[in-house]
């Protein structure tokens, strides 16, 4: 687990606990989980991968506090998520967002501005982080002169600029053309480890899931639970190194398994 | 454009080209405005046409230089002007201002919703002479009717606009814990600033359909009311004229809209 993950008195950073939930809608019910418990360690990059419509974004949107569960308990570093305590979560989403109509350093602090946080402090810490991640000259720049890559870096600064303790990605990186998406997932991933956070993210790329993740959680088609629970110990940090491995085949085909059998029953 | 000297000869060919067919449009444009007041004033001076019926270019010129030295043509332009634009700015901000209400209550939209398809379709000059009654003949009655013309499309445009810009955008604020004000104000108003500036289009074209009919049913000023007076007393060049000066003003209006357009589309 590349030694990333801390262990010790300090609850998990989310803690799934038989968290069931049911969709309703005129047409019907809808179960999109069952019976769903894992856990996120503090600093770990978590990956939760299934197949297209297996209910991962709906995870994502209960760690969020944005839907409640029907059945079960969650609790984010300890606490039981109510309404009212909605956690401090960054989320990035699959389309960046950037809002085309304010400069790319007034996007980054969107967040910041919503959280009433727009002082020095938060402004220093955002221009910083563009300055970091090669977007320095860019701030008073419009989101359309951006690249693709640029673009879904300045969203995970604008998700980072609020000091989220906690990152979601609802597949961050599927609308980009491959050659981009592996060079701003090695971007990202670097990114989120020398921030030192917390990060879970949802995919069906099995390649994504094993470049980025620690840990690997398979999700069974709907309604979804834990399939399978995966290590991922290849050595390099870096998404180009672990792509490299010949480990990563043979992780590869565990997983492409698993999911074949799931499409056949 | 900044063009490096050296050209290859088909770029030059296409550039050219691209000149001409330029060249070519705008010369056939005024070519057909000429022709079209020259053929009129022609066949009225040869007698094809009725002077008296038709009037004619020179005619209605004539007129409308008589009243260019008396002064009286500035007031009509200026009552017809002051009209559109109060008929225009009063039901635009009230269609914005329902529109966000709407927007705040979703619920209350949803049992609207059929009164306001029903009232986008009623053609509210049918409602001229209640006007006249509720508010009294004049100025008054016709910037009332002007809103009303634009008032319900704007509330329609506007809340599909706001929807629009919601859209996805209401996830990320969301997960930013926005509340429906910071919605609003982040992102719905800027987001939905494009669908404005169309309605805004639309209601130029419809201030001048409601003042113009409002003018017809009453008024003691106006071009609307120079256009009905001369049709009554039979003064084609009066008619004429005034129709030829409220196309010069529409046109001017549309061309600063269109400026408007232009300035705000450059940030989208």
């Amino acid at each position: 687990m590349n030694g990333k993950c801390k262990t010790g008195p300090s609850p998990p950073a989310v803690d799934f606990r038989n968290v069931g939930l049911r969709y309703q809608s005129p047409e019907g019910e809808t179960e999109a989980l069952k019976g769903l418990s894992f856990t996120v360690n503090e600093g770990e990059f978590l990956v939760l991968l299934g197949p297209s419509g297996c209910g991962k974004t709906t995870v994502l949107s209960l760690i969020a506090g944005l839907i409640k569960p029907s059945e079960g308990e969650i609790r984010i570093g300890g606490e039981i998520l109510t309404e009212e305590k909605r956690p401090h979560i960054g989320y990035m989403f699959q389309p960046d967002e950037l809002l085309p109509w304010a400069r790319v350093i007034d996007n980054v602090l969107l967040g910041c501005r919503i959280r009433k946080e727009d002082d020095r402090a938060h402004r220093e810490r955002a221009a910083a982080l563009l300055d970091e991640y090669g977007l320095g000259d860019f701030k008073e720049s419009f989101p359309r002169s951006l690249s693709g890559g640029m673009r879904q870096r300045a969203a995970l600064i604008r998700t980072l600029a609020t000091d989220p303790s906690l990152l979601l990605l609802d597949e961050p990186f599927s609308a980009l053309d491959y050659q981009t998406r592996i060079r701003v997932s090695e971007d990202i991933a670097s990114i989120i480890k020398r921030e030192g956070k917390t990060a879970v993210m949802v995919t069906h790329d099995i390649s994504e899931a094993l470049s980025l993740a620690d840990r690997i959680l398979v999700l069974s088609s709907r309604p979804a639970s834990v399939k399978r629970e995966l290590h991922v110990e290849i050595d390099g940090r870096g998404v180009i190194q672990r792509r490299a491995s010949p480990l990563f085949a043979d992780y590869f085909n565990l997983i492409w398994k698993e999911l074949d059998d799931e499409n056949a029953s | 454009m900044k063009m490096p000297p050296e050209l290859s000869t088909q770029r030059k060919t296409y550039l050219s080209g691209l000149r001409r067919d330029k060249r070519r449009i705008l010369t056939s444009q005024i070519l057909l405005f000429v022709l079209f007041f020259t053929l009129w004033e022609l066949f009225v001076r040869v007698g094809w046409l009725d002077g008296f019926i038709f009037s004619s270019p020179s005619r209605a010129a004539g007129m409308m230089g008589k009243m260019i030295a008396d002064g009286s043509l500035w007031l009509h332009i200026g009552v017809t002007l002051g009209e559109t634009a109060a008929g225009f700015l009063i039901g635009t901000l009230l269609g914005a201002v329902i529109a966000i209400l709407l927007w705040a209550f979703p619920k209350a939209e949803r049992v609207l919703d059929p009164y306001l398809v029903v009232l986008n379709s009623l053609p509210k000059i049918a409602l001229g002479p209640v006007i006249i009654v509720w508010v009294g003949s004049g100025v008054s009655a016709v910037i009332t009717v002007t809103i009303l013309v634009s008032v319900v499309n704007t509330v329609i445009g506007m809340a599909s606009g706001f929807r629009e810009a919601e859209g996805e955008r209401l996830a990320l604020l969301k997960s930013f814990g926005a509340t429906r004000l910071q919605t609003f104000l982040y992102a719905v108003l800027p987001g939905s600033l494009p669908t404005m500036i169309s309605i805004l289009k639309i209601n130029i074209g419809m201030a001048w359909v409601g003042v113009i009919v409002g003018e017809f049913l009453t008024s003691r000023a106006g071009l609307g009311y120079l256009i009905v007076y001369g049709g009554q007393v039979f003064r084609m060049d009066l008619v004429m004229g005034s129709v030829l000066v409220l196309s010069l003003l529409a046109a001017l209006m549309y061309l600063l809209v269109v400026f408007v357009e232009k300035e705000v589309r450059r940030l989208f």
